[in-house]
C-alpha cells in the first residue's frame, strides 16, 4: 500500500461503559507524517486509538474523523483496515487454533483485495520475520497464545510490516521491550516511513521518540490534546519527569 | 415373543451360525441377550443416562440387523494410511495392509476372521475387562448382537509407521449397526488407528459401537473415532483404552452427525507409569443432542491422564458433558486433568458441563476446568482490525477453536476432511 493518507480528527468525543473518556480531541496528521502522542496513564491515548479503529466497546458521542477522504466513523473496523488504517494493540488478543501465518496471509489478502500465492506470501513472511529477528517456528504458533510480552509486540510489528498500511497507530508497541528491541521498533518505523506510511505513536520512551524523528509531538490530558509541538516537548518531559506542568500551563491558559 | 418383532434370540443364533462362531462366543452372546431382555433400558435414575431418553428407539420393536444390500462399496480414500479395513452394511468391503507389516505379524482383519487365528486372544479380551459385557443394557445388547468387527493386533515391539484406517459405513437406514473394534497392541508396539463411521438415513437407525483398545506395556497407541452419521441416526457408543505399564495412549472422538448420541469415552489406567490423553470435539446443529460421559479411571499408582473436550453448538443443539475422574485408593501419585470448553453459537443452544471427581487416594494432583462462552467481540475486533470481514473473522475463530483437538488426528486425509467439514458447517450458518 503505497503513499500515506491524511487523518483529520475534529472535536471527537467518546464514552466507554457510560463514562466520557474523549472530551473533544482535535488532531490532524498529514499524509506520511510521523506524530508522537504522549500523556499520563489513563489520559485516553488507547481510547483514541481504539475509537479510530472502531472498537465495539467504545461509543462515539460527537465529532468527526476523516481518513483518506472518507468518513472513518461510518465504516466497519475491517473497512477501516482495508482503507489503510492499522493499529498495533497495546494488549493483543489470543486466538486459539489460528496460526500466525494463516492469519497473516488472510489479512494480507483481505487488505490487498486479491489472492496472494503461497510462494509470494512465504517470501514476504520470511523476509519480515528475519527483519524482526523471529524464529521460523513462530509462524506456526497460535496467535498470541502463550506469547511473552515481547513476542506479542514483535507479532504486532510483523503484521505492520506485512500489511504496509497508509497510517499506523502504535499503542505502546515499545513497552516491555529491551533497548535493543526498542531500537528495532524505531527502525521499522523509519523503514515504513520512507515508503510514506504515516505514524501516530503512543509511547513512554524518549529514545524511541528521538529515533523515529517525529514532525509533531502531542500531549494528551484528560481526554483532550492539551499541547502540541515538536521534540522540545519531549525534552521538557524528560527534565520534569511528570506531566504536572502540562496541567498547570493548560489551566493557566498558556497553551500553544 | 414372536420372531417377527423385537430383537430376538433367533437373531443371535443366526448370527453365530452364519459365521460358524465358537461355542464360547455363542454362550457370551446368549447370556448377554438374556440379561438385556430382562432390562432393555438403562434406569432413568442413573446419572449417566438420565439426561438422554432413549425410549423413542422403541427397542422392544427391534430392528433388522444390518445386512449387505448389494450397493456400491466406496473405497476409503486413504492413500496415506499403512492399511485399512472397510465395512459397508456389516460386511467387509475392502481391505489392505502393507506387506511388510503383514510380514511383521501385524493383523488387520474382520473380527470374525480373526476368531479362527487368534481365538484365545480374543476370548481373553472381548468385552471381558476394557468394556465388560455387563456394564449397561447397551453393552449387553452389543455383546449379544455385534454383527461385524475390526480386529487389529500389533505384535510386541512392532512399530506401524503410518496410521491404519477402519471405516464403518451404512448405505441405508432402518437398521441396527453394532460394530465391534478390538485393538491389541503388544509390549512396546506403536500404532495409530483412525475409525470413521458414516451413512445411515432418517429411518430409525441405531448404531451401538464398542471400541476396546488394549495397550500393552510400554506401547504407544492412538485411536481416533470420528462419526459423520446421517442426522437421523442414534448412536450409543462405548470407547475405551486400557493401559499397561508405561503405556502412552491417546483416544480422540469427533462428532458431527447423528440426531442423538450417548457416548462413553474412557481410559482405564491399569499399569503403573501409564499415561492417557482423551480428546473430543463436537459441533452439533439443529436439534442434535450429544451426551458424553468420560471416565479417567486410575487404578494403579504413578499414572497421568489429560482430557480436553471442545464443543461448539448452533441452533437448538444440546451438549452434556459429564467428566468423571476416578482415583482408586491404590492409585497414589496420580496426575489427572480435565478441561471442557463450550462455545455457544445458537440462540437456544445449551451446554452443560459436570465434572465429577471421585478421589479415594490422598497423594493426587487433580484439576478440572470448564468454560462456556459466546463469540467474543473483542477477539473478533482484533481480527477485523486487520481487514478480515466479520464473517471471515467468525469462521476463523470457530475453526480455530477446534484446532487443538483436530491436530491430534494423525491421518492427514481424514484430518483435512474434518477441517473441511467444520468449515462447511460454519459456512452453512
Ligand atoms: N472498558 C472500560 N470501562 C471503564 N473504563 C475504561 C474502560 N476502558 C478504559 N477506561 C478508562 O478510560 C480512561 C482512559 O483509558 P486509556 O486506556 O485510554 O488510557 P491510556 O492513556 O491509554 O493509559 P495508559 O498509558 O495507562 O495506557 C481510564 O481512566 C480507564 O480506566
Ligand atoms: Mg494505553
Amino acid at each position: 500500500m503505497a503513499d500515506g493518507a491524511e487523518l483529520v480528527i475534529r472535536d471527537l468525543r467518546a464514552t466507554v461503559a457510560g463514562k466520557e473518556i474523549l472530551k473533544g480531541v482535535n488532531l490532524t496528521l498529514g499524509a506520511g507524517e510521523r506524530h508522537v502522542l504522549l500523556g499520563a496513564n489513563g489520559s485516553g491515548k488507547s481510547t483514541l486509538a481504539y475509537v479510530l479503529m472502531g472498537h465495539p466497546n467504545y461509543t462515539v458521542t460527537g465529532g468527526s474523523v476523516e481518513f483518506a477522504g472518507q468518513d472513518l466513523l461510518a465504516l466497519e473496523p475491517d473497512e477501516r483496515a482495508r482503507l489503510g488504517l492499522f493499529l498495533a494493540f497495546q494488549y493483543p488478543k489470543e486466538i486459539t487454533g489460528v496460526t500466525v501465518s494463516n492469519f497473516l496471509r488472510t489479512a494480507v489478502e483481505a487488505t490487498r483485495g486479491e489472492k496472494v500465492s503461497l510462494r509470494e506470501f512465504s517470501k514476504l513472511l520470511t523476509g519480515h520475520m528475519a527483519t524482526l529477528e523471529m524464529q521460523p517456528e513462530f509462524a506456526r504458533r497460535y496467535l498470541n497464545e502463550g506469547f511473552s510480552g515481547g513476542e506479542r509486540k514483535r507479532n504486532e510489528m510483523l503484521q505492520l510490516l506485512a500489511l504496509q498500511p497508509k497510517l499506523a497507530i502504535l499503542d505502546e508497541t515499545d513497552s516491555g521491550l529491551d533497548v535493543q528491541m526498542r531500537q528495532l521498533v524505531a527502525n521499522v518505523v523509519r523503514e515504513l516511513a520512507s515508503s510514506n506510511t504515516g505514524f501516530l505513536v503512543v509511547t513512554h520512551y524518549e529514545d524511541v521518540v528521538r529515533q523515529m524523528q517525529p514532525q509533531h509531538v502531542h500531549i494528551m490530558l484528560d481526554g483532550r490534546i492539551a499541547m502540541s509541538g515538536g521534540l522540545e516537548l519531549v525534552e521538557r518531559l524528560g527534565a520534569e519527569k511528570s506531566f504536572d506542568w502540562v496541567r498547570e500551563e493548560v489551566s493557566h491558559g498558556a497553551v500553544n | 415373543m414372536s420372531a417377527a418383532t423385537g430383537f430376538t434370540v433367533d437373531q443371535v443364533r443366526a448370527l453365530a451360525a452364519r459365521h460358524d462362531e465358537p461355542a464360547w462366543l455363542l454362550e457370551q452372546r446368549l447370556a448377554a441377550f438374556e440379561a438385556w431382555q430382562a432390562a432393555p433400558y438403562p434406569s432413568s435414575q442413573d446419572e449417566d443416562w438420565r439426561r438422554s431418553d432413549f425410549r423413542h428407539l422403541d427397542l422392544e420393536r427391534g430392528l433388522p440387523l444390518v445386512t449387505p444390500n448389494g450397493g456400491a462399496h466406496p473405497r476409503p480414500d486413504a492413500a496415506d494410511a499403512a492399511g485399512f479395513l472397510s465395512f459397508c452394511d456389516g460386511q467387509l468391503a475392502a481391505q489392505r495392509l502393507a506387506p511388510e507389516l503383514e510380514a511383521a505379524g501385524v493383523v488387520l482383519c474382520p473380527l470374525h476372521t480373526a476368531l479362527r487365528t487368534h481365538g484365545d486372544l480374543i476370548r481373553d479380551s472381548l468385552m471381558t475387562r476394557c468394556v465388560p459385557v455387563d456394564e449397561d443394557p447397551f453393552t449387553r445388547l452389543h455383546a449379544a448382537l455385534w454383527t461385524a468387527g475390526t480386529f487389529l493386533y500389533v505384535p510386541d515391539g512392532v512399530t506401524v509407521p503410518a496410521p491404519l484406517l477402519s471405516a464403518v459405513q451404512l448405505s441405508h437406514g432402518g437398521v441396527a449397526a453394532l460394530h465391534h473394534t478390538l485393538v491389541i497392541a503388544g509390549s512396546g508396539a506403536q500404532v495409530e488407528v483412525v475409525e470413521e463411521s458414516s451413512g445411515g438415513s432418517a429411518d430409525r437407525t441405531l448404531s451401538v459401537p464398542v471400541v476396546e483398545v488394549l495397550a500393552g506395556s510400554g506401547s504407544q497407541v492412538g485411536f481416533s473415532a470420528i462419526q459423520t452419521w446421517h442426522h437421523g441416526v442414534t448412536e450409543v457408543a462405548h470407547r475405551r483404552v486400557w493401559t499397561g505399564r508405561d503405556a502412552q495412549v491417546r483416544l480422540t472422538v469427533g462428532s458431527l452427525g447423528c440426531q442423538m448420541v450417548k457416548s462413553f469415552v474412557g481410559a482405564v489406567l491399569a499399569g503403573e507409569g501409564g499415561s492417557a490423553k482423551l480428546a473430543g470435539i463436537y459441533f452439533p446443529e439443529g436439534g442434535q443432542h450429544l451426551d458424553y460421559t468420560t471416565m479417567q479411571d486410575h487404578r494403579v499408582p504413578h499414572c497421568t491422564s489429560e482430557l480436553l473436550f471442545k464443543g461448539a453448538l448452533y441452533d437448538r443443539a444440546q451438549a452434556i458433558f459429564r467428566g468423571v475422574v476416578r482415583v482408586r485408593p491404590e492409585a497414589q501419585q496420580t496426575d489427572a486433568y480435565q478441561t471442557n470448553n463450550n462455545l455457544l453459537l445458537g440462540q437456544e443452544a445449551r451446554a452443560d458441563s459436570m465434572p465429577v471427581l471421585e478421589i479415594e487416594a490422598d497423594d493426587v494432583k487433580c484439576s478440572h476446568g470448564a468454560t462456556l462462552a459466546h463469540l467474543n467481540d473483542e477477539d473478533l475486533f482484533y481480527l477485523r482490525s486487520r481487514g478480515l470481514e466479520s464473517g471471515t473473522a467468525q469462521r476463523m475463530v470457530i475453526a480455530g477453536f477446534f484446532e487443538p483437538v483436530l491436530t491430534t488426528i494423525p491421518l492427514t486425509s481424514l484430518r483435512e476432511q474434518l477441517q473441511q467439514a467444520v468449515r462447511e458447517r460454519i459456512a452453512q450458518h
